[in-house]
């Protein structure tokens, strides 16, 4: 019956790529489409408002300059706004001003689209905060990741220009974001997800007592958390706090809302391309990748803990241990993997006290980054891969690489290099400094192999700008705010400006015509070599922390 | 004081990423 709920939802997902994709196609390809009408009048307004109404297109290092540009004024608003929370409206609560190193770690989270959260939503921020600076952030990140995606794409795709970012920002917002979080926000209101600016409410208890339920403007930051691929909770439980996903309907929903615009990017690409192969070719990889990671998390959850599993309790429904009873092992193993595979970070049960081989699904696709991803990002990174895995069969067979008829010269493959070696050296050269330094051994709370597993993670999920974490670890320190926000700003940008440097380049190279020799890349043999690719380096990088860690401590256990 | 730190790295971070921006158009451009 697990089996079925995840081929279900795998396969409604998989219904939704094609018309979600086309819709993503006609929103940044510029083509006149019926949304003209809907969102045009919209969107003249505000480009007048915000002195846009002439815009030119962009090259990769205007575009790049004027991402930067945006995000950082972004990060300036939400630092003051967080420091001042205390003596700011909308507070009910009291909450006082966030701490220094906090603020910093947080803002950056939220910019990155990490939501790395150091701090509970519960207690650390008031609702003004909630709504003017996290969810706020949410939308801009996700709408930043969407706008550098199109243009990665337009340009390897060879189109006249890579665009100009505010206008696919701003398309991103009106098109996408606004639209699909509204509709989405009054559902899970429907489904009895809290949406008020009442404060916290003070009940009494069967046995007499009080007891303190927090409630807020949950709804509307729950839509927007999964949609853009975001993951910062209201709660601290996230996704596994009855009030931000109270059904396994509503689980349904929260795993197709973080899913599918991740999985209509490889279509859209394809459209861009004029080759709906190329994409279906892309999203075949993502597919089998994402399918071989879910069945280990599968295998290992359904089985259990054998220390656990002597004690004489049931294991017929897996290991229950931090999952949720209405949820069961399938729904909780089929949202971590597609939770870290999006790059969300939202947990609907808790990562950190998983099965060790069942640790490792959320570990790997965040140090694959490239399975579906997150808003824009994964298919970046896939394509990355997909240049890198032409340059390799270029070299295997003497030909000069080509890609969409564009020739792979040194100059990319530098950008490419430095964007593919950024990820490993961010998580594994800081998780190596924390294990050297009193600050980062002192929030263990589990050493041994565990341990190691948990710093590890904390330093991948940043890198991958999931959020996610084995929350064992006591990591709301100066230490771990600090570095984790610096991982967070690498991960997040030098692949970003990177890889739009190599779009930028490819655009501008003449096409040379297709020959019989040519090497092609919309069929199944260049999908599983893409696929061998991604393996082989996440195997060359990773496998050495990943046998010290959860493997490790699964040979303790079994 | 420790304001001061966040707000200034945070500055110096985002101008290192324009610079990284410049030296990618270097590569592109050799």
């Amino acid at each position: 019956m697990g089996i079925v709920q995840i081929i279900v939802v795998i396969a409604i997902l998989v219904l939704l790529v094609k018309p979600v994709g086309t819709y993503l196609y006609y929103v940044f390809s510029g083509e006149t489409n019926r949304s003209d009408r809907v969102f045009g009048g919209i969107e003249r307004g505000i480009y007048k408002l915000s002195g846009l109404s002439r815009r030119e297109e962009m090259s990769w290092k205007k575009y790049a300059l004027s991402f930067l540009f945006t995000n950082i004024t972004l990060v300036a608003f939400g630092y003051m706004v967080l420091r001042l929370q205390g003596s700011l409206p909308l507070n009910p609560n009291g909450t006082g001003a966030m701490e220094q190193s906090l603020t910093f770690n947080t803002v950056i989270s939220f910019i990155t689209n990490t939501n790395l959260q150091h701090y509970s939503g519960e207690t650390g921020l008031s609702y003004l905060s909630q709504i003017v600076v996290i969810t706020m952030l949410m939308f801009t990140s996700a709408a930043s990741g969407f706008a550098v995606a199109a243009a990665f794409v337009r340009g390897i795709t060879g189109r006249q220009s890579l665009g100009n970012f505010f206008e696919d920002f701003v398309k991103a917002h009106t098109r996408v974001f606004l639209p699909a979080a509204l509709l989405m926000t009054l559902v899970l209101v429907a489904l009895q997800v809290p949406q008020t600016l009442k404060p916290t409410l003070e009940v009494a208890t069967l046995e007499g007592g009080t007891q303190q339920i927090a409630v807020g403007p949950v709804a509307s930051l729950e839509s927007i958390k999964h949609l853009g691929t975001n993951g910062g909770g209201f709660f601290g439980a996230n996704s596994a706090h009855p009030f931000e996903n109270p059904s396994p309907l509503t689980n349904v929903i929260e795993i197709l809302a973080m899913w599918t615009l991740p999985a209509s990017l490889p279509y859209m690409y394809g459209l861009f391309a004029r080759n709906k192969r190329q994409g279906w070719g892309i999203f075949a990889a993502m597919m089998t990748l994402f399918v071989l990671l879910l069945s280990l998390n599968y295998y290992a959850e359904m089985k259990g803990n054998p220390q656990i599993n002597a004690m004489g309790i049931d294991v017929s429904q897996g290991s229950m241990e931090g999952k949720e009873v209405r949820f069961g092992a399938p729904q909780s193993a089929l949202f971590t993997a597609v939770t870290t595979a999006a790059t969300t970070g939202s947990v609907n049960n808790m990562h950190d006290t998983q099965t060790p081989l069942g640790s490792i699904t959320p570990l790997a696709l965040m140090m694959l980054n490239n399975v579906f991803g997150g808003k824009g990002v994964g298919l970046m990174n896939m394509l990355m891969y997909a240049l890198l895995a032409v340059f390799l069969c270029g070299l295997m067979v003497g030909r000069t690489p080509e890609f969409l008829g564009r020739k792979i010269e040194a100059r990319e493959m530098k950008l490419v290099a430095v964007a593919i070696l950024i990820h490993p050296l961010i998580i594994l050269a800081p998780t190596a400094a924390a294990f050297l330094t009193d600050l980062g051994q002192g929030s263990i709370t589990n050493p041994g192999y565990h341990g190691l597993t948990q710093v590890l993670y904390e330093y991948v999920s940043s890198a991958a700008n999931n959020g996610s974490g084995f929350e064992g670890l006591a990591d709301n320190t100066v230490f771990w705010n600090v570095t984790t926000g610096v991982v967070m700003l690498l991960g997040r940008y030098v692949s970003i400006i990177a890889l739009l440097a190599v779009a930028g380049s490819l655009r501008k190279k003449q096409p040379v015509p297709e020959t019989i020799g040519t090497f092609r890349t919309d069929n199944g043999l260049f999908t599983g070599i893409l696929i061998g690719t991604v393996l082989i380096i996440g195997a060359l990088t990773f496998l050495p922390v990943i046998v010290l860690g959860p493997i490790a401590e699964h040979l303790t256990l079994w | 004081m420790m304001d001061v730190y966040m707000t200034v790295s945070l500055a110096v971070i985002f101008g290192l990423f324009a610079a990284f921006a410049e030296w990618c158009g270097q590569i592109t451009r050799r």
